[in-house]
């Protein structure tokens, strides 16, 4: 293959590895807005629960935004350009998480053992690596798996070109800690290879673990603390056993850590996958559920705009941000049925350029 | 018996505020073993607990810098709402001081792990250099025994410890300067709308002072200890190159400690939910990573620093550990180190000293007690100004800050405010209490006004410095005890003719600048207000501003001082006082980043002395 079609190739594996993160963070986000932080019981005060796997979805989800913001910051770097202002580059659920279509489906739905054990299947590390070597990439069957076949093709092509005809992309297009702070950890500028393996080797580490061999521990000193963080896989597991993991831990024995109380009732019942469309008949709902689907469209447009030559646009994008926890966190607290369920966030990107319709 | 823990380290720091840990987290670093010893409830340092803070803070009707922080009878804490009006020799002691007037002293602080940087604003404003010398100036107070430029290196590190976000052209005037290869860590918080409000509409005005001094005033951003966006490059600071300012990231149980870049929460007092502002919290995990070890015991409340009559030198520390707050119960331990500092705020520190029978040379330990008797007026702007949006203030008008008029007249800080009358008045919550029961309002009407003035809300509070003086002063009196048999802090507290007068001076430009912006004055004094004081027939009320300053003095000379320069004891060769307390006086600047600067000084003498230098 051409040098040219090599890096097409990585390209094009790179806004899969786009999609792939962000496909993720609605799903979290959801589960994590549908937590009553503050339930009711037989006494007269309030009483504080569920903070702590609040805390740890919350975790996760703004290390995929850091993810994804690496991602970005390597397609740029490989002179490629991320799309995020097409319907067909955006995820509506349900759907697929990676492109082989395998890996769990990944729906939009209330906080439930359920649906965190779906999450623990989108981090869980892959089996075999071998297998995946030099192959087909898009036909990985894990985040991991799919993120090491990029690795290697990187490195292929790094060893047989040029930097500057592999990393031909414009360095004012990346995404630094002067655009992108204090959330999830530091996003930094890729212009070489080294920079590129990095960013892949964080978002793995991060995600599956540091050595991918079942140790909780993700690599990466918790800023400020020196204390190891915990890979998402395992993050997700704590909550399924309400007991946090330690760096050391290893997959297949329980955590060691202390105790996380989770109480699986205190969850507003959101209806699963909600999508305007199915709130026709409550005009005022599907009018706030519209709303917010504009909201969220707005905010990947900035997006799309500050990864496309613009990162001073992200600043922009933090209130957005602020605004969709809002607005959903409004949603799931209004019943839809008689049976209780409520509205949600339908995360559908809908651009549309005109105002839409709102319920008087 | 045998203790589980060590009893003798290289330094003892009483006290986990900024201060204490800053000096622990300096000498960890050069691979001493520091022992913390705090007073308040253990568990103090983990994030579940910060998010218990937030629940009581948001559960409690009755909002007030101390309200996030359960009462802990063992280490009680002062609390604004204790404050009374003081009858001729009838103290009050509704709360946890004693106080004997003949004006409360407003103030208060927080006896938690992380000290009162767990309800400060995060304002990091610089003296001016002026301000250490004003007997020199204007024979008043006391010169400071160093001056603007010799602090200057300290600020710079201090901005660093702090994380300060700030833009340095705003904040030179009165002779505050920058070096040119320094910058502050972060790219300032904006100005919010209601600031730059305030700034076009004072711009290029004129106010004549009774002493015939015409000023011009100027709106400048408030450097502040809050995560904005790190600046980019190196800078020099203190000497040393350093930058940019790392991510502070928030992943694992630790992350509500590094915090995220402020997101206008409008919450920064007492708690930011998303740690965008500083906290000491920060500092001591920081220490906890350095090649010494620092142990932070807690649950310990010094009871008495042990001295050789002889040399003078402490010879050890005695504390309470106490296992349950308010169970009169508790356990007599005793460490020893070969430097001990007083590392909690003036008041406390000043206690603890008296308790312990130091210091006594100059006779100023306890005096000179300091705070800004802190002034609001408050009115409703012709327009919306976006009230209750950003953090608690982003600006001030500088411009009374000096003057000639400092010969008779206290120099002011007016700040401007963010949250409408929020301190002023409790609103929002009281504007619909007012407008339904007084107005009769309710359904859309009561929205609509709710709307049309909420927004409109200003405020101003006005920040006039207090002298040093021998009467305003920190005692201890054996008849008045804590639950653990502590001396509980008698307080003598005056507002004297000076800073009454810089108030009066202030209100009347507040006024003009009401006048000029239309801004509809809705201030209220209360003549019955324990803080109402008059001058010439004109009254007003103050509150405290949290600003306990000045109780053990720095200086040059063991005659006037309690301690040298860099907080060490004339009377104890081995022990250090740092924190407010230090300041000679506290200017119109709020004083936690001079303080820190003062703190820093003393961390490097104290590394000098255990390293024999």
């Amino acid at each position: 293959m051409s040098m040219e079609s090599e890096r097409d190739e990585l390209r094009s594996l790179m806004a899969q590895a786009i999609r792939i993160e962000l496909t993720t963070i609605p799903p979290y986000a959801t589960a994590a807005y549908t937590i009553c932080e503050v339930g009711q019981y037989d006494r007269i005060a309030p009483t504080e629960v569920n903070a702590e796997p609040l805390e740890v979805i919350r975790q996760v989800m703004i290390e995929e935004m850091l993810h994804m913001t690496l991602a970005a910051n390597i397609l740029n770097a490989l002179g490629g350009s991320v799309i995020l202002n097409q319907p067909s580059a955006i995820p509506s659920y349900p759907c697929r998480l990676l492109p082989s279509g395998k890996g769990p489906e990944v729906r939009l739905r209330r906080f439930s053992r359920d649906q965190v054990r779906v999450f623990r299947e989108i981090e869980r590390a892959p089996v075999n690596f071998d297998k995946l070597s030099n192959g087909d990439c898009l036909r990985a069957e894990t985040i991991g798996g799919f993120y090491h076949c990029v690795r290697e093709k990187l490195r292929a092509l790094c060893r047989t070109h040029r930097p500057d005809q592999v990393f031909c992309g414009d360095p004012a297009w990346q995404v630094g800690a002067e655009h992108y702070w204090g959330a999830g950890g530091q996003a930094f500028a890729v212009t070489d290879e080294a920079s590129a393996l990095r960013a892949i080797d964080m978002i793995v580490d991060e995600g599956e673990g540091a050595d991918l061999g079942g140790r909780a521990g993700d690599g990466d000193p918790v800023p400020g603390t020196g204390e190891e963080d915990v890979a998402h896989f395992f993050k997700f597991n704590e909550i399924l056993l309400s007991r946090y993991y330690r760096a050391d831990d290893h997959l297949g024995s329980p955590p060691t850590g202390a105790d996380l109380a989770v109480d699986w009732s205190a969850v507003h019942p959101m209806r699963d996958d909600p999508r305007a469309e199915d709130f026709a008949h409550l005009p005022e709902v599907h009018a706030r559920m519209l709303a917010f689907d504009q909201l969220y469209t707005g905010f990947l447009l900035a997006l799309h705009e500050a990864f496309n030559g613009r990162p001073e646009r992200l600043r922009e994008a933090v209130p957005v941000m602020i605004k969709l926890r809002h607005e959903a966190m409004a949603l799931v607290r209004i019943p839809v049925n008689d049976q209780g369920e409520t509205a949600g966030p339908g995360w559908t990107f809908r651009p549309i350029y005109s105002t839409p319709e709102r319920a008087s | 018996m045998n203790d589980a823990h060590p009893t003798h380290y290289d330094a003892v720091v009483v006290g986990a505020g900024i201060s204490g840990a800053l000096v622990a987290k300096q000498l960890a670093a050069r691979g001493h073993h520091v022992l913390i010893l705090e007073a308040g409830a253990d568990r103090g340092e983990d994030a579940a607990t910060y998010r218990s803070y937030h629940t009581n803070f948001q559960l409690t009707e009755l909002k007030t810098p101390n309200s996030p922080y359960p009462p802990n009878p063992s280490a009680p804490s002062p609390s604004v709402l204790d404050i009374t009006s003081i009858a001729a020799g009838k103290p009050d002691s509704n709360g946890y001081f004693v106080q004997r007037g003949p004006n409360p002293f407003g103030s208060n602080y927080t006896r938690v792990v992380g000290g009162t940087t767990m309800h400060w604003l995060g304002t990091c404003l610089r003296m001016q250099p002026v301000d250490f010398r004003i007997h020199s100036e204007f024979g008043r107070g006391v010169d400071w025994p160093l001056g603007y430029d010799d602090l200057a290196p300290y600020y710079e590190r201090a901005e660093w410890e702090i994380g300060v976000a700030g833009d340095k052209a705003e904040n030179e005037f009165h002779g505050i300067h920058f070096a040119p290869d320094y910058d502050y860590p972060m790219e300032p918080i904006p100005k919010s709308f209601s600031d730059r409000w305030f700034e076009q509409g004072v711009a290029g005005m004129k106010v004549r002072l009774n002493n015939g001094e015409d000023k011009v005033l100027a709106v400048s951003a408030t450097p502040q200890g809050r995560n904005s966006t790190p600046r980019p490059g190196r800078h020099k600071v203190g000497g040393e190159t350093a930058g940019p300012y790392g991510s502070a990231g928030n992943t694992g149980p630790f992350y509500a400690f590094q915090g995220q870049r402020c997101e206008g929460n409008s919450s920064c007092i007492p708690l930011c939910p998303v740690q965008a502002k500083y906290s000491a919290l920060k500092t001591l995990q920081q220490a906890r990573q350095q090649k010494g070890r620092v142990e932070l015991r807690t649950q310990s409340v010094v009871s008495k620093v042990d001295t050789d009559p002889a040399s003078g030198r402490v010879t050890g520390i005695t504390y309470k550990r106490y296992e349950f707050s308010g169970a009169p119960v508790w356990e007599m331990k005793h460490v020893t180190a070969k430097v001990y500092v007083l590392a909690t705020n003036a008041i406390e520190n000043a206690k603890l000293a008296l308790a312990s029978d130091l210091c006594p040379s100059s006779g100023q330990l306890g005096r000179n007690l300091m705070d800004h008797p802190y002034v609001l007026t408050w009115g409703l702007a012709p327009r919306p100004v976006g009230a209750f949006r950003g953090p608690g203030s982003t600006a001030s008008i500088p411009s009374l800050r000096d003057g000639r008029f400092r010969t008779d007249t206290a120099a002011t800080r007016l700040e401007l405010a963010n949250w409408g009358w929020n301190f002023a008045a409790n609103s929002p919550y009281s504007d619909v209490q007012r407008l339904v029961g007084r107005d009769n309002l309710f359904g859309a009407a009561l929205r609509a006004r709710l709307r049309d003035e909420v927004p409109r809300q200003v405020r101003i509070g006005i920040m006039p410095e207090q002298l040093p003086s021998s009467v305003n002063r920190v005692s201890i009196d054996p008849a008045w005890r804590d639950s653990l048999g502590e001396p509980r802090p008698v307080i003598d507290y005056s507002v004297d003719d000076y800073s009454r007068a810089g108030v009066l001076q202030a209100l009347d430009v507040t006024r003009a600048v009401f006048a000029r912006l239309g801004i509809e004055d809705r201030s209220v004094v209360d003549p019955s207000a324990p803080g109402y004081v008059t001058l010439a027939g004109r009254g007003f009320v103050y509150f405290g501003a949290g600003h306990n300053a000045g109780t053990h003095r720095i200086g040059l000379s063991p005659r006037d001082s309690v301690t040298n320069v860099d907080g060490r004891s004339w009377d104890h060769d081995n022990l250090w006082l740092v924190g407010c307390g230090a300041m000679p006086t506290i200017a119109t600047s709020n004083p936690t980043l001079t303080m820190t600067a003062l703190v820093l000084k003393a961390a490097d003498s104290l590394q000098r002395e255990l390293e024999g230098a």
